[in-house]
């Protein structure tokens, strides 16, 4: 289900990037075509990415929403639909 | 505020009621509890959860008392806690239906804001020999005793990983490591559980999430009124030689809520007495 959102694609990536950063991933190594993996990221942080978004975006994200999210730019596209921004 | 630092609340718990030769022990014991958030007492309106709601009450944590049948226990229970300074509200559902508990979560956190101490203490029994039990025998106390927990951490622990703090303690039983007769539904779900406990442990150890539990013997509550010579089997097989109180699991519980034991997760720490330590008793 989408909702329409209050924020922009540009806003939405913007937090991402911060949450990504603030989860320890190297910002050099921030980028769309990143995979989570080679960000250092694992599944418990798509879960704290996926509660982030819940809270401070209010976007109705789950955690099994990115069940098959392997890059940033999937894990991005995720959110874009789900606030109906896509 | 941090959730662990800043000023602290500390738990004096030199209200707990037991035997008088027993509270000196106690006396004195202080832990710091979290100090943003609230905590969720799953079967908290009687026993060993009313024990620990009012004791993290006490400790300054804002309660939520979950009961399933009891309302009028519950808000009791609630009303105690008012009248002694704390908070504390009563949440109504049922821990096997994961609807319920998602609408018990979001009372909650309208309420006090998300669960950072989560006690899964809701438990229930239907006793019989295996050969003799029924299915709603097995289901109800699997679906209670270990489906339950699995459905409050997961709606707790999105929060508790956002925050990079959370303290999750579920009560197990002796009879998930040691049996007898006529508990095999019993017993496999408090296994599950301490297995459970393990597993999520070490999935969100490096988020600041804490995830133990507590494996009461014999303790005197509503749960083992009926247990057949309880007296008798404590004398003889408990080498403390008495039944727990509630309130000394609940101390338990709150040192693996508080702070202080930031450092330990996926443990099991035993509450019976010394009776999982005994081989047998020497006559």
């Amino acid at each position: 289900m989408s909702q329409n959102s209050q924020h922009s694609q540009v806003e939405i990536e913007e937090f991402v990037r911060e949450q990504v950063e603030a989860m320890g991933a190297d910002a050099a190594g921030i980028s769309a075509g990143a995979t989570l993996e080679e960000m250092g990221l694992d599944s418990l942080d798509v879960v704290e990415l996926s509660q982030g978004v819940r809270k401070e975006l209010g976007i109705q994200v789950r955690p099994n929403d990115f069940a098959e999210v392997k890059s940033l730019a999937d894990a991005l596209q995720v959110i874009y639909e789900r606030a109906g921004c896509a | 505020m941090d959730a662990t630092g800043g000023s602290r609340v500390s738990v004096a718990l030199t209200n707990i009621e037991i035997d008088q030769s027993h509270q000196s022990a106690a006396r004195g014991l202080e832990f710091a509890l979290p100090t943003t958030g609230c905590a969720l007492v799953t079967g908290a309106s009687r026993g060993i959860g009313l024990a620990v709601a009012q004791a993290l009450a006490r400790g300054g944590l804002p309660v939520g008392i979950n009961f399933r049948s009891d309302e009028t226990a519950a808000r009791a229970a609630a009303q105690a806690i008012t009248n002694a300074g704390g908070r504390a509200v009563v949440v109504g559902a049922d821990v096997s239906d994961a609807e319920s508990v998602d609408g018990l979560f979001n009372a909650l956190e309208d309420e006090f804001g998300a669960v950072s101490v989560l006690v899964n203490n809701a438990g229930v029994r239907a006793d019989g020999l295996l050969a003799n039990l029924d299915d709603e025998q097995w289901r109800t106390v699997l679906s209670t005793n270990l489906t339950g927990s699995f459905h409050t951490m997961r709606r707790a622990l999105p929060s508790m990983i956002r925050a990079r703090f959370g303290r999750i303690v579920n009560v197990a039983s002796v009879l998930g490591a040691h049996s007898i007769p006529g508990v095999g539904n019993y017993a496999a779900a408090k296994a599950g559980l301490g297995a459970l406990t393990r597993s999520v442990a070490v999935e969100v150890a490096r988020k600041g999430v804490t995830v133990n539990a507590v494996a009461p013997g014999l303790a005197r509550t509503d749960m083992t009124h009926d247990v057949a010579h309880l007296d008798q089997s404590v004398r003889r097989h408990v080498p403390i030689r008495r039944a727990a109180s509630p309130d000394e699991v609940a101390a338990c519980v709150c040192f693996l809520a508080s702070t202080a034991a930031g450092y330990v997760t996926g443990a099991t720490l035993a509450v019976d007495g010394g009776l999982s330590a005994a081989a047998f008793q020497l006559s």
